[in-house]
């Protein structure tokens, strides 16, 4: 039998354990002083914060209780007693609306009663500390148990005749200090996701790629075939070990061609024994008849992996503010209302794609997936570009439509890439990949694009994107092969009338009812709560750009955790049906809960529960294909099945912003949550009952 | 030796990882941090603003137009000599011509249309201004709802412009050195973790070179790779006498 390089006698077995041990040593280490590093030098921010923020809070409160002194001078100037100054309360509770910062405005009378108070209703009180004297000049600041009290003196000529108690709390403070933790807790989520992903491509180039070239070799050599050679790599460490190794197969070569050279000038008698001489070599060895050949079985997708993160990055820096951008672009007067306009971009991007990607598909084929991976990027770019400078709500639908078009184009070519990386073996494996690489980045770019757009604005995070589509374009052209994802287009694939058409599998019941029941109130859900009306509806609940991104960035975080769980029941336990169905009522259910609860709690659970809910309905949607049209997938193949479904799948996508829009204008934000809820429930117990009603189909299902 | 290669790789991608983490969260913060001072500073001015225009609409409110408001100049006068940082008042109609201002060449100008119509920039900072002043404002509406004009306020952000760049620097003195340690520590990490695959290397470079050169396989060497080497060496030394053999029974040859 021959040796394998698992077999942990063999020391190339004992390398691919030092290698996996080394990228998850490497990786913790990291993770560690990733922590170490925001940690620390976010200390260092929020010690600058509090230094640099709170006199200015107090400044704030002195000009407030000037303002105040202002008028109040003027009455006693007029003669009007200070103990007897009327609707002073109401007077003071006007400066306390729209200035969360201020907690009591309180005027205290020589001898330290106080006369006049506003308070900030809903907030403890707190005990005034009052001065009690007058021989003191100035404004004076002491700290209270929430925050800091200015006291600032009223003087009728040239007299203190009491005192103004401005009661400042610490909330803006507290407030920007929060969002700085999240906001640093963000980076290093991000950090740690992006790291993962950079450290997996640059261990698959340095490490496990070599390693796979040097484990090869081994293993080929050890079956005595002498027909192939490994590529070179740059990679140092491997090279002199690789070469070595390809020295000993060229040598074996050389003599193997010198000797079939030399039976080749014998003839006669001589000839037949020489070729039995060969023969008997060829017994215990196999040799090449020509050159050389080349081992290439090592290659792996991580090249296409990392561009395609880094493109969802980009892509996604921009999720969480899209109709917010749009809104702030829009100019009344025209024939679309605000709540749709908004809508448009969203929609015209999912329909780009929808349009775009068969061609792109085709394009891959043709070209490789480099190339168009290459050419995607251009569009890409310049869509980002067109976005961040766009003057109109048209402009950046455009640029929008644009960047569809680049967005269809790379993820085409890197699905492409990554399909056809490993050969038919690692496919299944190999989609994993990229849906990994797919959520991950829209995680990583979601979460931070809001925080970068919380600093420097939208459109500047428009050409973060662009330069990131960049990156995209360089990683590609350096570490993509290019020939990988090129087919030759035979003729009898375009010409296939003959056989029947695959539409009739729509024709249906259980397909049908998967496409209209479960697939498109999916996307009508993730595209027209999540995309849409969640980033305005925190808006209008006054969260800040980050916090925004911090709630829609749950969805997909939540997505990414459960998209290996679904696939799992559902290869377990086979009960993908239960799976959609308890997912569409589960997910209707949370989009429900700001009828129960306080729209900034229920924000949150609806949007995690929607990740939640689609990341483990994903895979088993694809699951329950071959079992609910059994002669269809055997007929047309499940491929052109789940090429239904996508498709499907945008429409949703196209439709959702635009209901979602309708349901805004007529019904509100949280009549929109609920609507787009129900649309979720019930088809999903249709769906449901449907299968009850052909529980003779299911039985094949479970049997499958 | 090749294989320090694979380290410093490794300590290099480690240590672009750790300067892209330190300076997005240096950035992010120092953005923060920016983004609150000027806001608060502009909150300050805008309600001084605020205040000026309440006290000028109460006079509009008793009847008198706004152009014809003489106390309004003094007023302007006695709030910029209350704050140092206030670098010029004005109140304008509602085409934008100073009406009144602190600073007299002001008077009868128009004011550009950003300074008059000032909004939000999605980042929070003070709009307008030429980056060392920025503009507070706050229109002035008569009781029939009529904006018959505005307050401008333009400040001085050259003090707090100066304290955060003083700011920066202390927080990327910290981010540096915070910085080197981890990337000395990365390092150390990749030399430790990498140890492991080096030896392996040297050993396999050792029984690898060792068959290269037609010596017989040291021990370490993989099995059946040794015996399958050393077979076909073999195999090739055998044919290769028969075939010398062959040529030398070849009928003519000598």
């Amino acid at each position: 039998m021959r040796p394998t390089v698992q077999d942990p006698s063999d020391p190339t077995g004992g390398a691919a354990g030092i290698g996996r041990q080394l990228t998850t040593r490497v990786m913790l280490f990291t993770s560690l002083l990733l922590l170490l590093l925001a940690g620390l030098i976010s200390t260092q921010a929020l010690r600058s914060f509090e230094r640099e923020v709170v006199p200015r809070i107090n400044r704030e409160g002195a000009v407030i209780g000037e303002s105040v002194l202002q008028h109040i001078s003027r009455a006693v100037s007029l003669g009007i007693p200070f103990e007897s100054l009327q609707g002073m309360s109401a007077f003071l509770d006007t400066y306390l609306e729209g200035r969360p910062a201020i907690d009591y405005l309180a005027l205290e009378a020589p001898g330290g009663r106080i006369l006049y108070m506003a308070r900030r209703p809903g907030v403890p009180p707190v005990a005034v500390p009052a001065i009690g004297h007058t021989d003191l000049s100035g404004a004076h600041s002491r700290e209270t148990a929430r925050g800091f009290d200015q006291s600032l003196p009223l003087e009728v000529d040239g007299r203190v005749a009491g005192w103004l108690h401005v009661g400042v709390n610490r909330v803006p403070l507290e407030r920007v200090a929060s969002d700085s933790r999240w906001d640093i807790a963000i980076v290093l989520l991000v950090a740690l996701l992006a790291t993962n992903e950079f450290l997996s491509f640059l261990s698959e180039r340095a490490l496990r790629m070599p390693l796979r070239m040097v484990s090869g070799s081994v293993e080929r050599m050890a079956g005595a075939d002498w027909t192939r050679v490994a590529e070179s790599t740059n990679s140092g460490a491997f090279a002199s070990l690789l070469t070595t190794l390809n020295r000993i197969t060229e040598a074996i070569h050389a003599r193997w061609t010198a000797l079939s050279a030399r039976a080749g000038a014998l003839a006669g008698a001589q000839a037949a024994a020489a070729a039995a001489v060969l023969a008997r070599l060829r017994a215990v060895a196999r040799f090449s008849g020509g050159a050389l050949g080349l081992d290439q079985s090592h290659r792996g997708v991580a090249a296409a992996r990392a561009p395609l993160f880094l493109f969802v990055f980009g892509e996604q820096l921009s999720t969480s503010f899209i109709p917010l951008y749009a809104r702030s672009l829009y100019e009344p007067g025209g024939w679309l209302t605000a709540q749709w306009a908004v809508g448009i971009p969203i929609t015209v991007f999912a329909a780009a794609i929808a349009l775009v990607t068969p061609r792109g598909a085709h394009l891959v084929a043709r070209w490789g997936a480099r190339r168009v991976l290459l050419i995607g990027c251009i569009p890409a770019i310049l869509g980002h570009l067109i976005s961040a400078f766009a003057i109109s709500i048209d402009m950046f639908t455009l640029g929008r439509a644009i960047c569809a078009a680049g967005y269809a184009f790379v993820t085409i070519a890197c699905q492409g890439y990554i399909a056809e990386g490993a050969g038919a073996a690692g496919r299944a494996r190999n989609v994993g990949i990229f849906v990994a690489a797919v959520m991950t980045g829209a995680v990583c770019g979601t979460a931070i694009g809001a925080v970068i757009a919380d600093r420097i604005g939208y459109s500047l995070t428009f050409v973060v994107s662009a330069v990131l589509v960049a990156g995209v374009a360089l990683l590609g052209w350096q570490h993509m092969d290019a020939g990988v994802g090129k087919r030759a287009i035979a003729p009898a694939q375009e010409s296939e009338q003959g056989r029947p058409t695959p539409w009739r599998a729509l024709l249906n019941p259980q397909f049908l009812g998967l496409i209209v029941l479960a697939a498109i109130p999916a996307k009508i859900v993730l595209t027209g709560f999540i995309f849409y009306t969640a980033p305005l509806y925190l808006y209008q609940l006054n969260l800040s750009q980050s916090a925004i991104g911090r709630n829609v960035m749950l969805y997909g975080l939540v997505m990414l955790l459960t998209i290996p769980a679904g696939a799992w029941i559902a290869d377990r336990f086979g009960r993908s049906r239960d799976i959609i169905v308890a997912a569409g009522v589960v997910n209707g259910l949370a989009l429900l809960t700001p009828l129960f609860i306080a729209p900034q709690i229920a924000m949150p659970i609806a949007i995690a529960m929607t990740g939640l809910c689609q990341g483990l309905a994903a895979a088993p949607q694809l699951a329950i294909v071959p079992a609910l049209c059994p002669d269809e997938s055997q007929a047309f193949g499940s491929p052109v099945l789940f090429g239904y479904l996508r498709f499907a799948e945008r429409i949703g996508s196209l439709l959702a912003p635009l209901l979602a829009a309708l349901l805004v204008t007529f019904v509100g934000y949280e009549g929109s949550m609920v609507a787009v809820g129900i649309l979720s429930l019930v088809p999903a117990l249709t769906f449901w009952l449907l299968g009850f009603l052909s529980r003779g189909r299911t039985q094949k299902e479970f049997a499958k | 030796m090749k294989a320090s290669s694979l380290t410093f790789r490794l300590s290099a991608a480690l240590a672009s990882v750790l300067l892209v983490a330190a300076a997005l969260t240096l950035v992010l913060n120092y953005s923060k941090l920016r983004r609150t001072m000027l806001a608060q500073e502009a909150s300050i001015y805008q309600l001084v603003t605020h205040q000026l225009s309440e006290t000028i609409e109460a006079s509009m409110n008793l009847g008198l137009a706004l152009s014809m408001m003489e106390n309004t100049q003094a007023l302007l006068e006695r709030q910029k000599g209350r704050d140092a940082q206030i670098l010029e008042l004005m109140v304008h109609n509602a085409e934008g011509r100073v009406l009144f201002a602190s600073d007299q060449a002001r008077m009868n100008t128009t004011l550009p249309r950003n300074w008059i119509t000032t909004t939000a920039d999605g980042t929070g900072a003070p709009p307008g201004g030429d980056g060392l002043s920025a503009i507070a404002r706050s229109d002035l509406v008569t009781s029939f709802g009529q904006v018959a004009g505005g307050v401008v306020l333009r400040y001085d952000t050259s003090a707090a412009e100066a304290r955060l760049s003083i700011i920066f620097q202390e927080m990327l003195q910290t981010a540096i050195a915070i910085t080197l340690l981890c990337v000395f520590l990365a390092y150390v990490t990749a030399l430790v973790a990498t140890r492991p695959l080096h030896a392996w290397l040297a050993q396999a470079a050792g029984w690898a070179g060792s068959i290269a050169d037609g010596k017989p396989a040291p021990p370490g060497a993989p099995p059946a790779f040794a015996e399958a080497a050393t077979g076909t060496i073999l195999a090739l030394d055998e044919a290769e006498r028969e075939m010398t053999k062959l040529e030398t029974d070849r009928p003519g040859s000598v």
